[in-house]
C-alpha cells in the first residue's frame, strides 16, 4: 500500500518519522511543478536523497572542498558516462583512488541533508511512499537517522527564517561596502565567503550567485547574512544595480572580444613572435598564471617607448624557465599562505614563535657603519665585494653595469634645469654607493679630496655628456673650499640615485643652500616662497624658520657635523641651486622649473616621513565574535556564535581553513608593521651586493 | 638559514607580477585567479593572494619578494603580507592615470601601517624621462622625501636597480 499525500497536510517530518516507526524500506517521491526529489529509506533509515531543485552534485562538492581535482573529476565522468552509469560517480572515485571510501561517505551524507533540507522547505507538493523489497543502486551503505535529519533540518530551516530577515529574498542584489562595518578591525574568512566576496558584485542576486558558485540559494545566503552582518555588505540602489549591471555587460563584452581575437591569433600562427610562442613550454606549477595569458599581458605592460626606450619582446630570463621552486621555498610559501589563513591569533602567536628576537650580540648600534662616519679605517669594515676606487670612478662602467643607459648630449640641452642637475652629478657621488670604496677613501686621504670636491676637480672626472658650457654655470659647492676631507656619506641613497641616473631630485635637497653665505637677499626668498602659495601656513611657518635660524654652514661647519648635516647630494645641488654669486634668475628658473612641487613649499627643508609610532594596540574582532556579541541566546542553534558555526560549516565535522583579515587602522594610529630586526646593516650590504651581482 | 622579505605592491595591473618574475630565481609562485567580472578590466588575471620570488644572496641569506594583490578590495590582506618586511616597493603604472589615485590610497596605507623604508617605482617610465617621474609624483602626491624610481617591470636590470634604490634606502635609514 503506497503512502500518498500532500505536504499542505503532512510535513516532511511527519512523515519521515511515520516511515521509521514502520521501519519500510523504500522510496519517497515529492513533486512539485518545478522540481522534485526523491529519498530512500532502508529499515526506516534514510541512506540517500536527491533532488533536481539547485542542488550541489558531489563531484562539485568534492572539487570545492579541495579533495579532487577538476581533473580527477572530469576523468571520473568520462568513466561513468563510458560506463553507462553502470557506477555511480562516488564508486568511481574511490575505485580510482582519488578518494577515500570514508570521505565520499561523509560527502554523501552532507549532501543527503542538504537535499532533505532543500525539500523541507518546500510549501507545496505531492509526495508519494514506494514500498520497495530493495534500493541497491542507490545504497552505499549510509545510514542517516531520521530524528538527526528532523533536527538538522529543524536548525536549518530555524537559521533560514532569521537569515530570511536580512535576505528576505534569492533576488536580492549585494554589493562590497565601500568601508568596513564600524567597529570592525579584524575580519575572518572562510574559503566560502572568500570565493563569495569575489562574485558579489552589485550585479548579480543571490540566485546567480549561487548558480555561480554552483550551491544553494541557502549557503550562498548564509554567507551572505554573515557578510552583511558584518558590515562587509551592502544593498545597492535600483539604479546603481543597473549602471554596475552595464558595466559588466560591457566587461563581458570587451573580454570576449579580447578572447575572439586572442583565439583568433592562436589559430594563425605568428612567425614573427619566437618568443610568445616559446613561452607555453615554459614549465609552469599548477597554480601559474596560464603562459598565453602571460605572454598576453606584455603589451598591456609594454613601457611607453618613446624617446627611444627600447621595447623588448618577452625578455629571456621570462621566457626561459626559471628553476622550480624548492622545498624551502614551498615551506617559506607555505607558511606565508598560512598566515593568511590561520585565524588572527593563531598567526600571531606563530609569528611571535618564528620570528627571532633581534641578537642581544648584536645590537645595531654596535654594528660598524662602513663608510657614514668619520671612522678610522680600522672600525671601517673591508666588505670583500667592494669595487675598486678605479671602478668606482669609471661612472659610465658604473651605470652600465646597473643597465643605466647614459642620455645623449643633445638631451641634455633640451631638459629643464632640475633636470641638469640630476643629469649634472658630481662624479665622486658615482661611487658613494659602494659603501666599501668610501671606506677606502679613508685610508687614502689624496685620493678622497678628490671625492670630496668633485666640482673642483671636474676636469679630472668626467661629466660624461653636460657640456662644458653648462659646467660652467654650475659653481663649485661652497663647502668644499672651506673643508678638507669632510666625509664620504657611503650609501647616501639620493646621490646614489641621482648618480645612477634615477628618480628625482628631492626638493629638500634642492632648497637648503639657498639659505647659506650665497642666501639671496630676504625679499627673494619670499618671492620664492610665493610660489608656493599652495603651501600650509606650516610649511611656510617651517620656511621661514629655516631661513632665519638654520646656520650658514659653509662658513663655519664643523668638521665632524658635516656628514650629517650636509650630504654630498645637498653640496651637488648648492651647485646649481646656490651657486657664488649666482644671479637670482638662477634660482627662479629652477624653482618655476619644479612646477607643481615647488609648490609644495619652496625653500622648505622637508622633515623625515613619520611613519608612525611605536605599537599600537591591536584592537580587533573576528566575524564570529562580532555577531556573537549582539545575540547569545535563542533559537534552536543555542545562540547566534553556535549559529555561526553552523552557518560557516563548522557542524560538518570537516575542518576548514579560515583567511585572516586586517582592516585599515582608524586614522592617526600608529603602524603595527615594522622592519625586520633582524636584519642589520652588515646583512643588508651583503643583500646589496647580492642583487647588484643577480 | 637568514630569509628576508620585500614586498611589491601597488595598485592592479601594475606590473607587480611581472616584477616579480623579472628577478626571481624560481618560477613565481601565484595564486592567481581568472579576473570576475568584478574585478575590472586589464589583464585576464590578477593576483588574488600573493606571488611569490626568490633570490638567492648568499649560501645562507636568501630575499624573498612577496606580490601583494593589487585591488583596493583585497587590502586587508596587505598588513598579513607584509608583517616583518625589510621595506617595500610601490609600482605604480605611469601610463595608467586613472591608477594614481589607488596608488595614494595604497601609499597612505602603507605610511599609516608601517614605519619601514620604501621606494616608489614608475612602470613604462625611462629612466631619462624626468619630466615623466615628476608628472608621477605630483599626481601620487609623494612626498620629495621618498624616491620615485623609473623602472620597466620586465627588464631585469631595471627591477634590480629598483630594488637597490629600496636597499640603499633602508640602509640610509639605519643610521
Amino acid at each position: 500500500m503506497a503512502l500518498r499525500g500532500n505536504l499542505k497536510d503532512f510535513s516532511l517530518p511527519d512523515v519521515f518519522q511515520l516511515v521509521q516507526l514502520s521501519g519500510k524500506t523504500g522510496v519517497l517521491r515529492i513533486v512539485r511543478p518545478d522540481a522534485e526529489g526523491s529519498i530512500w529509506f532502508r529499515d526506516g533509515e534514510v541512506f540517500f536523497a536527491q533532488s533536481n531543485w539547485r542542488h550541489e552534485l558531489l563531484g562539485d562538492r568534492l572539487v570545492s572542498a579541495q579533495r579532487i581535482t577538476p581533473a580527477a573529476l572530469e576523468r571520473a565522468l568520462e568513466m561513468h558516462k563510458a560506463e553507462g552509469g553502470e557506477r555511480r560517480l562516488g564508486e568511481i572515485l574511490v575505485s580510482e583512488g582519488y578518494i577515500t571510501q570514508h570521505v565520499l561517505e561523509t560527502f554523501v551524507q552532507e549532501q543527503i541533508q542538504d537535499t532533505i533540507f532543500d525539500i523541507m522547505r518546500w510549501d507545496e507538493g505531492d509526495f508519494d511512499f514506494e514500498v520497495l523489497p530493495e534500493v541497491l543502486h542507490e545504497d552505499i551503505g549510509l545510514s542517516v537517522s531520521v530524528e538527526n535529519i528532523v533536527m538538522e533540518g529543524s536548525r536549518r530551516l530555524d537559521e533560514w527564517n532569521r537569515i530570511k530577515k536580512k535576505v528576505p529574498s534569492a533576488d536580492m542584489v549585494f554589493k562590497m561596502a565601500t568601508a568596513p562595518g564600524e567597529g570592525t578591525f579584524e575580519i575572518s574568512l572562510k574559503p566560502v565567503e572568500w570565493n563569495l566576496l569575489l562574485l558579489i558584485d552589485g550585479t548579480r542576486s543571490v540566485r546567480e550567485l549561487a548558480e555561480e558558485v554552483r550551491s544553494t540559494d541557502f549557503e550562498v545566503a548564509r554567507v551572505i547574512y554573515g557578510l552583511f552582518s558584518a558590515g562587509l555588505l551592502e544593498v545597492p540602489s535600483d539604479e546603481e544595480v543597473e549602471r554596475l549591471r552595464a558595466e559588466r555587460a560591457a566587461r563581458e563584452e570587451k573580454r570576449a572580444r579580447a578572447a575572439t581575437a586572442r583565439a583568433a591569433r592562436e589559430e594563425s600562427p605568428a612567425p614573427e613572435s619566437e618568443t610568445a610562442s616559446s613561452a607555453p613550454e615554459v614549465p609552469e606549477p599548477e597554480a601559474h598564471v596560464p603562459e598565453e595569458t602571460a605572454v598576453d599581458k606584455q603589451p598591456e605592460e609594454a613601457p611607453a617607448g618613446e624617446g627611444g626606450h627600447a621595447a623588448p619582446e618577452m625578455p629571456e630570463f621570462l621566457s626561459v624557465g626559471a628553476e622550480p621552486p624548492s622545498d624551502d621555498d614551498m615551506a617559506v610559501f607555505t607558511e606565508m599562505m598560512e598566515a593568511v589563513l590561520l585565524p588572527h591569533d593563531a598567526a600571531a602567536a606563530e609569528t611571535l614563535e618564528e620570528e627571532p628576537p633581534a641578537t642581544p650580540e648584536e645590537p645595531l648600534d654596535e654594528v660598524p657603519q662602513p663608510g657614514y662616519g668619520p671612522e678610522t679605517a680600522d672600525e671601517t669594515p673591508v666588505v670583500p665585494y667592494a669595487p675598486t676606487v678605479e671602478d668606482a670612478w669609471d661612472e659610465s662602467a658604473l651605470l652600465a653595469e646597473m643597465g643605466i643607459a647614459q642620455p645623449p648630449a643633445d638631451d641634455v640641452q633640451d631638459q629643464e634645469p632640475s633636470a641638469i642637475v640630476e643629469e649634472h652629478q658630481p662624479p665622486a657621488e658615482a661611487e658613494q654607493y659602494q659603501p666599501p670604496a668610501e671606506a677606502e677613501t679613508y685610508e687614502m686621504p689624496a685620493e678622497t679630496g678628490q671625492y670630496e670636491t668633485p666640482a673642483m676637480e671636474s676636469d679630472d672626472v668626467g661629466f660624461g655628456a653636460i657640456p662644458e658650457s653648462d659646467l660652467a654655470e654650475i659653481p663649485a659647492p661652497p663647502v668644499a673650499e672651506t673643508e678638507g676631507p669632510q666625509f664620504t656619506p657611503s650609501g647616501d641613497f639620493e646621490s646614489d640615485l641621482r648618480t645612477l641616473g634615477l628618480g628625482e631630485y628631492p626638493l629638500e635637497l634642492l632648497e637648503p643652500e639657498p639659505v647659506s653665505e650665497s642666501r639671496p637677499p630676504m625679499s627673494e626668498m619670499e618671492q620664492a616662497a610665493a610660489e608656493a602659495e599652495d603651501g600650509s601656513e606650516s610649511d611656510w611657518a617651517e620656511f621661514v624658520q629655516s631661513i632665519s635660524e638654520e646656520p650658514a654652514p659653509v662658513e663655519q661647519p664643523p668638521a665632524e657635523e658635516a656628514p650629517v648635516e650636509q650630504t654630498p647630494a645637498e653640496e651637488g645641488v648648492a651647485e646649481t641651486a646656490a651657486p657664488e654669486g649666482g644671479s637670482d634668475q638662477d634660482l627662479d628658473s629652477l624653482l618655476e622649473s619644479l612646477g607643481s612641487s615647488t609648490e609644495k613649499g619652496a625653500g622648505v627643508i622637508a622633515s623625515e616621513t613619520d611613519f608612525g609610532e611605536g605599537e599600537r594596540t591591536g584592537e580587533y574582532i573576528s566575524t564570529d565574535s562580532y555577531l556573537a556579541e549582539f545575540d547569545t541566546g535563542g533559537g534552536l542553534s543555542g545562540g547566534l556564535c553556535d549559529e555561526l558555526i553552523a552557518l560557516t560549516g563548522g557542524g560538518t565535522g570537516r575542518a576548514r581553513p579560515v583567511t585572516t583579515v586586517n582592516a585599515i587602522p582608524e586614522p592617526g594610529e600608529g603602524g603595527r608593521l615594522h622592519i625586520d630586526q633582524t636584519v642589520d646593516k652588515e646583512l643588508l650590504e651583503q643583500i646589496i651586493q647580492g642583487i647588484e651581482d643577480l | 638559514m637568514q630569509s628576508v622579505k620585500v614586498i611589491v605592491t601597488g595598485p592592479f595591473n601594475a606590473g607587480k607580477t611581472t616584477f616579480i618574475k623579472a628577478v626571481s630565481e624560481i618560477t613565481v609562485l601565484s595564486t592567481e585567479r581568472q579576473i570576475s567580472d568584478a574585478s575590472g578590466e586589464g589583464s585576464g588575471e590578477t593576483t588574488v593572494a600573493m606571488d611569490f620570488g626568490r633570490i638567492t644572496i648568499s649560501d645562507d641569506v636568501v630575499l624573498y619578494l612577496f606580490g601583494t594583490p593589487g585591488q583596493e578590495r583585497f587590502s586587508f590582506m596587505w598588513e598579513t603580507l607584509s608583517e616583518g618586511m625589510l621595506g617595500f616597493v610601490l609600482i605604480v603604472d605611469a601610463e595608467d592615470e586613472g591608477s594614481f589615485e589607488d596608488a595614494k590610497a595604497m601609499i597612505a596605507f602603507f605610511k599609516e601601517m608601517s614605519d619601514v623604508p620604501f621606494v616608489v617605482a614608475a612602470n613604462k617610465v625611462p629612466a631619462t624621462d624626468v619630466k615623466t617621474l615628476r608628472r608621477v609624483r605630483s599626481a601620487i602626491a609623494l612626498e620629495d622625501t621618498v624616491p620615485l624610481l623609473p623602472v620597466d617591470a620586465r627588464e631585469k636590470e631595471s627591477v634590480k636597480a629598483v630594488l637597490l634604490g629600496l636597499l640603499y634606502r633602508i640602509l640610509d635609514s639605519m643610521d
